[in-house]
């Protein structure tokens, strides 16, 4: 095989998939990216096993091939190479690559492509299709909530669900539940619905990859096994998580005797402050709310006490409880709305806050117990 | 005919030999607990060959007449107890009567031995137990019994020792245990005719130490002496820094009884945990003296283990004793330059090792509250008085000029002012309680000597330097802080707050670890556990402890189980497991190596580590400070004649 490519692409192209260049060191050849030159471009691959990521590069391909290189050595000399372009050239009898620019040749020990995993194709486009965007703020909103607990696997992903014309994606790691809803806005004729359990690895993979704006889309197909999200020029393939996902929406209350109306940005900033008192112990803030106002307060002997009255209008039943204030800044970050709903059905049940207007998103939270 | 017969005499002497002889320091063991048993107040031992050729005991004890020389050899024959409830009560060592025929049935042995009350002694000898020979001979008052050739009818036993050099070593282990158990009693351990060790038997069981051991861990060493009700703790710990990567160094023992392997040793490590390295063990001479009707010694044949009817009494009273003498230590570890390591300097691997701790209260076997008896060592409590207040209040302060400013921010951020108290002495008559500024909310300051260092900066960003009453202090910022930081988590425990969980952690219990939960479900959710009732082998946890967090909940579990199961009491194998997550949390918000700090944060540093109950070490057991003496000084810019 042999080459020439813009710096600037194929040190996009090796960024991108170098992410799922496997870490461990049980199969080395899982150490490289794979490249692949036909035509005018060059198919990069980068897996783990458990991600795999595909991206294309236009070049000049002057004699087609691949090899397998090293990621580590590659991206990195590609990155500082200080010419415009660079040209590659493999031999193919040892696996070893030449770079060349200007007056510099640069050679690295490969491995055969043939050792490389093949990676899985989805079978047939499902026309599930989003803006980037729209994904990206959905795993933002959702994703911190995964748990990290190695013990539940489960809850170590994100439970996507598409159905009824929408895409569902809930995160919870027993404490909180973060879920967002989203309409697909070309929904497929006689679609069937799926449940799929991301690993929470992917979706902060695929996040980074998204775009921030609505023009470009992300196709999502799902089988059994896997789920495949195409970008146009990148893919990504993920394993899911096996494993029945805990129901969790129907632990939540349905109704609730008090609630607020408030400020989500006043109510942030008042825990943050709260936190920086509050922040060295478990951290715990209380609630206080009764008609007349609502109060943050907490204390840290030795460092002092906190009290906060915040503008809310309350409906309902006075209530005293007890809050952890960084998981109820994580809700109220990606609420994405000012005007906030939060509800409330006693100190030892869940809570919830949404935005006022909308129903798109919910932020369940349990209350710490004080006692 | 039937086929069950009496063993005869000898058969049975045989048998439990076995049990009770197994090498030449079991011999040892049972002679010198007779000799005990029979008053001594010099004990000496001979061997030859690691023992195998030859042991001899000789005492000054009381000594046997006529008939107890005879009888002395019959099975069960003992003048320790009379009935079986004596049982119950035992205050001498031996008490089986099992010992001497025992040995006697596996060696040659012979008794020389007299009363004060008769003028002729008598000498009995056998051969594996038989053909006993008895006739008048002169001795001393006391007794002598030699073993010969140990194991010479049993060839089959001797296979199973080991050489004489390693049997020696065996002996030697014996003899500590035994010569540390009686002070009081003057020991003397011989070897093919050199003196291998001896013990003064003046009473003093730090003289004992440190004939045995070396004048520099005995040194090291700290008073415990502890009491309540019938309870008695006594004897000495090591600091921390002479602790050792096994247990071999931990002695234990029960009413004069030495205790080996017991679950007693660890409410003693449990008193030590955050002062020590995973992996290190402390090294104590403790004793512990209960109403002998609570001991049950009749456990095992060799004596080595005890059961107590309250075994958890017992075990509160030694973490206690433990824990208290370590709260009023200081624990700096002081450093000297090894002559052979002069350039590099500051490295512990090279030269920079902790020796003899000159800080500390000189240890003194009296328990006198640490009067300072060796003048060259300022950091005794008393001591410490004067030259803090020439710090203080003298010229000491002037050299932080900007730091007066920097104090009174500091103050504000929870951090006193030094130069407004009165003086460390005052505070420490006050009842240490030492409230500087107007905000600070009354920490009370437990270690006043360190107030007496004065920062001088930082090197590396990393270490506060320190000028203090005994040369040059050097405080790793991110261990003292972790420390400080730490004992306010532990603080805060108090105040108690449990999560709830969404979804239950459902944990797989095998039977016996049910069985331990359900015997500490209490403890559990007194620290704020909450659980949903146990179905079958699965527990429902609906709640866990704010501090611990879901995540690691179920590690937590574990690790609590492993813990009681490997014989920890259930408060401390939860302090334990807490004591974890602190240690983690705490490590996470101090200030960490290269964060620059100003002269009034190192001040404000220090005074919060004089808050702390165990400032010397941080929560993972390191270091939190070194100092370097004037004398090493001195030494080292050669301005003594040395
Ligand atoms: N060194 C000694 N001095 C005086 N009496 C001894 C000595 N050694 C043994 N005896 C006597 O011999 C008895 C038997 O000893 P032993 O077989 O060790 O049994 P025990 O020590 O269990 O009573 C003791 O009870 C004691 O009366
Ligand atoms: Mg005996």
């Amino acid at each position: 095989m042999k080459f020439t490519a813009s710096q600037a692409d194929l040190s996009y192209g090796l960024q991108t998939v170098a992410k799922a260049v496997s870490t461990k060191n049980t199969l080395p050849i899982l150490s490289g990216i794979l490249i692949k030159g036909d035509g005018n471009r060059l198919n990069l691959t980068a897996t783990d096993l458990e991600i795999g990521i595909e991206c294309m590069v236009s070049a000049q391909v002057a004699e087609e091939g691949s090899i397998v290189l090293p990621a580590r050595y590659l991206t990195e000399i590609v990155r500082k190479i200080p010419a415009a372009a660079v040209e590659v050239e493999v031999d193919p009898r040892n696996y070893t690559a030449v770079l060349r620019w200007d007056r510099s040749q640069y050679t690295i020990h490969g491995f055969s492509p043939e050792q490389f995993p093949f990676l899985p194709r989805a079978t047939q486009d499902s026309g599930n299709k989003l803006p980037q965007n729209v994904l990206r703020n959905m795993i933002r909103q959702t994703a911190f909530a995964v748990s990290h607990d190695e013990t539940r696997p489960i809850l170590t992903g994100a439970q996507m669900t598409l159905r009824d014309g929408h895409c569902h994606l809930l995160a919870t790691d027993g404490v909180r539940i973060a879920y967002r809803r989203t309409a697909l806005p070309e929904s497929p004729q006689g679609e069937q619905s799926s449940s799929l359990v991301l690993p929470g690895r992917t979706l902060s993979e695929l996040s980074r990859l998204l775009a921030a704006n609505d023009e470009d889309t992300v196709g999502i197909s799902v089988t059994p096994t896997q789920a495949f999200f195409d970008l146009g020029d990148v893919r990504l393939v993920s394993r899911l998580l096996e494993g029945q996902y805990p129901d969790v929406l129907r632990l939540v209350p349905q109704s609730y005797s008090t609630s607020l109306t408030l400020s989500a940005q006043q109510l942030h900033d008042a825990c943050e402050r709260a936190s920086l008192i509050a922040r060295d112990g478990s951290g715990a803030i209380k609630l206080g709310i009764d008609p007349e106002r609502v109060t943050i307060t907490s204390s840290t002997p030795e460092v002092g006490q906190v009290y906060e009255e915040v503008a809310a209008s309350v409906q309902g039943d006075p209530l005293e409880i007890g809050l952890n204030p960084r998981f109820l800044m994580d809700g109220l970050k990606a609420l994405d709305s000012d005007q906030l709903l939060f509800e409330f059905s006693g100190n030892r049940t869940p809570s919830r806050m949404k935005p006022q207007d909308r129903d798109d998103f919910l932020y369940v939270v349990l209350p710490i117990v004080v006692w | 005919m039937g086929r069950i017969q009496v063993l005869d005499e000898q058969t049975a002497n045989l048998i439990a030999a076995g049990e009770v002889v197994e090498r030449p320091a079991s011999v040892v063991k049972e002679l010198v607990e007779n000799a005990l048993d029979a008053g001594a107040s010099r004990v000496d031992i001979e061997m030859e060959e690691g023992g195998l050729r030859l042991v001899r005991v000789v005492d000054d004890g009381s000594g046997m007449d006529r008939d107890d020389a005879r009888l002395c050899l019959e099975r069960h024959a003992t003048s320790k107890i009379r009935r079986g409830t004596d049982l119950f009560a035992i205050h001498t060592l031996g008490f089986r009567g099992e010992a001497l025929p025992s040995i006697a049935s596996v060696s040659r042995l012979e008794i020389l031995t007299r009363p004060a009350s008769e003028v002729a002694g008598t000498r009995v000898a056998t051969e594996g137990g038989r053909d006993l020979r008895l006739e008048d001979a002169g001795c001393p008052v006391g007794t002598r019994i030699t073993v010969e050739d140990l194991f010479f009818n049993t060839p089959a036993r001797l296979k199973y020792l080991k050489s004489p050099g390693s049997e020696t070593g065996q002996v030697s282990d014996v003899f500590t245990r035994l010569a540390l158990s009686r002070p009081d009693v003057a020991f003397q351990l011989m070897s093919g005719g050199s003196v291998l060790s001896s013990t003064p038997g003046n009473g003093s069981l730090l003289d004992a130490v440190g004939s045995l051991y070396g004048t520099k861990l005995a040194r090291g060493l700290t008073a415990v002496s502890w009491e309540n009700g019938p309870t008695r703790v006594t004897g000495y710990i090591a600091k921390p820094e002479f602790a050792r990567a096994n247990r071999t160094h931990q002695h234990l023992f029960v009413n004069g009884r030495y205790i080996k392997g017991s679950s007693l040793r660890f409410p003693v490590e449990e008193a030590y945990r955050n002062l020590l390295m995973t992996g290190r063990f402390p090294v104590f001479f403790l004793s512990v003296e209960v109403d002998p009707e609570q001991v049950d010694v009749n456990v095992h044949p060799t004596k080595l283990d005890v059961r107590f009817s309250q075994e958890r009494e017992v075990k509160a009273a030694l973490y206690r004793a433990v824990q208290e003498a370590l709260a009023l230590t200081e624990l700096v570890p002081s450093v000297t330059w090894g002559e052979g390591a002069p350039a590099s300097g500051f490295a512990p691997a090279s030269g920079f090792a902790p020796a003899t701790a000159s800080p500390g209260r000189p240890p003194d076997d009296g328990g006198a509250g640490g009067a300072p008896q060796d003048p060259g060592s300022p950091w005794s409590l008393l001591a410490m008085g004067e030259a803090a207040a020439t710090y203080l209040t003298g010229g000491g302060m002037a050299g932080l000029t900007e730091g007066e400013a920097g104090v009174g921010t500091a103050g504000a951020a929870g951090v006193g002012a030094p130069g407004a108290a009165p003086t460390v002495g005052e505070a420490v008559e006050k009842g240490a309680v030492f409230a500087p500024g107007a905000r600070q909310g009354g920490a009370t300051v437990h270690h006043p000597e360190l107030l007496a260092l004065r920062p001088l900066g930082q090197v590396l960003r990393s270490y506060i330097v320190a000028d203090g009453p005994d040369g040059l202090y050097l405080i790793d910022q991110h261990a003292a802080h972790e420390r400080v930081y730490f004992e306010r988590f532990a603080r805060e425990r108090e105040s108690r707050l449990t999560q709830p969980l969404l979804i239950p952690l459902e944990l797989e219990l095998a039977p016996q670890e049910r069985a331990l939960f359900e015997a500490s479900r209490e403890v559990l959710t007194g620290a704020g556990f909450e659980f949903a009732d146990l179905s079958g082998g699965t527990l429902l946890v609906t709640g866990v402890p704010a501090v611990v967090g879901e995540s690691a909940a179920p590690g937590f579990f574990r690790d609590f189980l492993d813990r009681l199961a490997g014989g920890s009491s259930d408060g401390h194998a939860l302090d334990k497991g807490l004591e974890v997550k602190r240690a983690m949390a705490a490590c996470k918000a101090a200030i960490k190596a290269h964060d620059p700090l100003t002269l009034a944060e190192l001040q404000g540093l220090i005074y919060q580590l004089a808050c702390a109950e165990h400032p010397y070490s941080c929560p993972h057991g390191r270091p939190t400070m070194i100092s370097l003496s004037e004398g090493e000084l001195e030494r080292r810019f050669k301005r003594t004649g040395a």
